[in-house]
């Protein structure tokens, strides 16, 4: 039978609202809803509701040593799972080896209520025991957490053998209120129960919240004066060309725009940097296998990762997820190494290169004492 | 101390491939070895120790690498590993054990019980070491390439990292001349562990959102967002460039000139 009667219609784009069950469309005739409410929407979701609000019973420890004052993100990973485990009556509290007013507020937006500052005087495990022992037991925690890493992992250690503490090292699963997990070789999982001190590995906790912690400045602690049985003789950074590319905290990195290999090497020893590359630079014969940086190559974990000439396939940019800074030098500004970069110049690397080198050279020229330094 | 009276005692705990699961020599116990090997002698002078209940075949791989005889403190239950082996090393100068014990199995955690029970100084990480005058020296690893001088008075425990000596030759000879001494036993507790089949990612630790799912989509999107949110610099000639790049590494503490 046919219909001649018009087929009802829905513009599909006419107005809405968005409201708590999602997005709603608008009936015609009613006054509510238009783009600029969606616009506001936009804006107030960027401010992140707190945790819990207190007041606060319990409490969960955190023990952390900033990079440079500022949070890696095992250290954002940690906080967040001691966050995620902690009851609404439970208190996030942070210590802070090396940290400064800025940690503060990346430790509270990263799910710390209370954060607490400790001078870090390097090697001194007595010492930040003693600041941790005291802590503990003022606050009486009912857990500890740290990242099985460094400096962290160390002291989480020497911890929780003084104390004779149950701990869990290396532990990528954690079942709220039951038990712990970590690799074991052969593809098995070893499963613990739930100890009070835990040492976590990298992914152990997703660090995206969508929650913060209070953030609140709980003042500094002072080392106390306890005696060390091992005496520090200082650190010295071995030469960037003796280094393993994984180990290298400066990489500068050439891809097929790169033709002038020696002005790059020369940029890189002025900088005192490790020299990396893409694969089709390493394919062409300009450098060696082992400076591969991706996915058939080195994994890198550099603070800063210089890349010239490079466009940023997949396959590279594996390898320099771990990196915190990333500077890419290209001609095309539309490479997909300038979405991952922090810092791009769009300019032909001979160029760039060369310049560097001579900016470097006529400062050393200017301070000859920085040479010797 | 002269090298003869110096007593060096290597802790070694058998490995086990990460992939296969069949036993090996662990890298970090092999680069103990490798620098007790360097304090003494003759390899007949290191006092090596096993506790625990691994079948000999396990710690055959050490025999290859040079050992001449491997104490094996058999496990019993109801004793800690530490305190039975901290009983055998009360009159030891210095102990050497690997950083991790093999295959990731370990949780490191054996030479920091240890050091509270002998009440020694633990130096961990070390890659280098030298002894003199009552002293131990350790080069210690840290990440980003940066090494830490420790120094420490005997007796004292090193853990040594992998990376210490490249892995021992591996030579059958020795391992059909090496012996495995069994002591008489001990009491060991069994591990708190338990292992079972990795068939699955471990799951990370997530928060539970509260928000709907439109927000949830929304913060896809920005978080997206924010990562492409990098400074492009068109302008300017290659020196004032160069400067910019220099700045930004200055402005991040990343360089140290
Ligand atoms: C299975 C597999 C595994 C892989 N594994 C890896 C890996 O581990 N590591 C890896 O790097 N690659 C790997 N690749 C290759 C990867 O896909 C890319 O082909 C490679 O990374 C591209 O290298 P590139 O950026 O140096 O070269 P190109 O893609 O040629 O890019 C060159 C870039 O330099 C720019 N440029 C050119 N001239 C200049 C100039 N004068 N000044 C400034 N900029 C200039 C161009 O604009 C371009 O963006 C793998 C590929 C596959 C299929
Ligand atoms: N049962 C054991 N007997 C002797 N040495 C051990 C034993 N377990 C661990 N070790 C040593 O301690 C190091 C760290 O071990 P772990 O704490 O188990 O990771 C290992 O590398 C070994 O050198």
């Amino acid at each position: 039978m046919f219909n001649d009667r018009a087929i009802p219609r829905i513009d599909p784009r006419r107005p809405y609202v968005i409201g708590p069950s999602g997005l709603k469309r608008i009936v015609l005739g009613e006054e509510v809803g238009s783009r600029e409410l969606q616009q506001n929407a936009h804006g107030h979701s960027s401010v992140k509701p707190q945790r819990s609000q207190g007041p606060f019973r319990l409490r969960s420890l955190v023990v952390l040593h900033t990079d440079r004052g500022a949070l890696d993100e095992a250290a954002r990973e940690t906080l967040a799972a001691a966050a995620i485990l902690a009851s609404p009556d439970t208190e996030v509290v942070a210590l802070l080896f090396g940290g400064n007013a800025d940690s503060v507020a990346a430790a509270g937006e990263a799910g710390a209520d209370r954060v607490l500052l400790c001078a870090d005087p390097g090697f001194a495990p007595q010492r930040k025991l003693a600041v941790l022992a005291e802590l503990w037991q003022r606050e009486a925690p009912s857990r500890l957490c740290l990242p099985d890493r460094g400096a962290d992992a160390d002291l989480g250690r020497r911890f929780a053998s003084r104390q004779g503490l149950a701990v869990a090292c290396d532990v990528i699963e954690v079942v709220p209120g039951r038990e712990v997990r970590s690799l074991a070789p052969a593809g098995q999982f070893a499963v613990q129960p739930l100890p009070p001190v835990l040492l976590l590995a990298r992914k152990a906790a997703d660090a995206r919240l969508p929650f913060r912690g209070q953030g609140n400045d709980g003042g500094v602690l002072a080392l106390p004066d306890v005696g060390e049985r091992i005496r520090d003789l200082g650190t010295r950074s071995c030469p960037a060309s003796q280094l393993a590319l994984e180990e290298a905290d400066l990489i500068v990195s050439a891809g097929n725009g790169v033709q002038d290999t020696g002005g790059l090497r020369q940029l890189a020893e002025r900088m005192g940097a490790a020299v990396g590359a893409s694969r089709v630079a390493v394919d062409d014969g300009r450098f060696a296998r082992e400076q591969q940086v991706g996915a058939t190559g080195k994994t890198v974990q550099a603070s800063a990762y210089l890349a010239f000439g490079i466009s940023g396939a997949v396959q590279h940019l594996q390898g320099i997820k771990e990196c915190r800074h990333v500077i890419a030098v290209n001609l095309d500004a539309a490479a997909p190494i300038v979405k991952r970069a922090d810092l791009t110049l769009v300019e032909d690397c001979q160029a760039l290169i060369s310049a560097l080198n001579q900016l470097l050279a006529a400062e050393r020229a200017a301070n000859p004492v920085l040479e010797t330094a | 101390m002269s090298k003869q009276n110096l007593k060096v005692a290597v802790l070694l705990a058998p490995g086990t491939h990460p992939v296969s699961g069949r036993p090996c020599a662990a890298a970090a116990d092999s680069a103990a070895l490798a620098l007790a090997m360097k304090l003494v002698p003759s390899p007949q002078h290191l006092l090596v120790l096993y506790a625990g209940d691994a079948d000999d075949s396990a710690l055959a791989p050490y025999l290859a690498q040079g050992v001449s005889c491997v104490n094996v403190l058999p496990a019993v239950a109801g004793a800690d590993v530490s305190r039975v082996l901290a009983r055998q090393l009360q009159d030891v100068d210095l102990v050497l054990c690997g950083r991790r014990a093999g295959g990731g199995q370990g949780s490191a955690m054996l030479p920091y019980l240890l050091a509270e029970e002998l009440e020694a100084p633990l130096l961990p990480d070390a890659l280098q070491l030298k002894v003199g005058n009552g002293q131990v020296e350790v080069e210690q690893y840290l990440p980003k390439g940066q090494r830490r001088q420790l120094a420490a008075a005997l007796p004292a425990i090193v853990s040594v990292h992998e990376r210490a000596s490249a892995p021992l030759p591996y030579a059958h000879a020795r391992l059909q001349q090496g012996q495995i001494r069994h002591l008489s036993p001990a009491n060991l507790a069994p591990g708190v562990c338990h292992l079972e089949p990795a068939n699955r990612r471990a799951r990370p630790l997530v928060a539970a959102s509260k928000a709907s799912g439109h927000e949830r989509m929304l913060g896809a999107i920005a978080s997206d967002g924010a990562k492409a949110g990098g400074v492009v610099v068109k302008q300017g000639d290659p020196v004032e460039k160069a400067q910019v790049l220099l700045d930004y590494l200055r402005d991040h503490h990343l360089v140290d000139f």
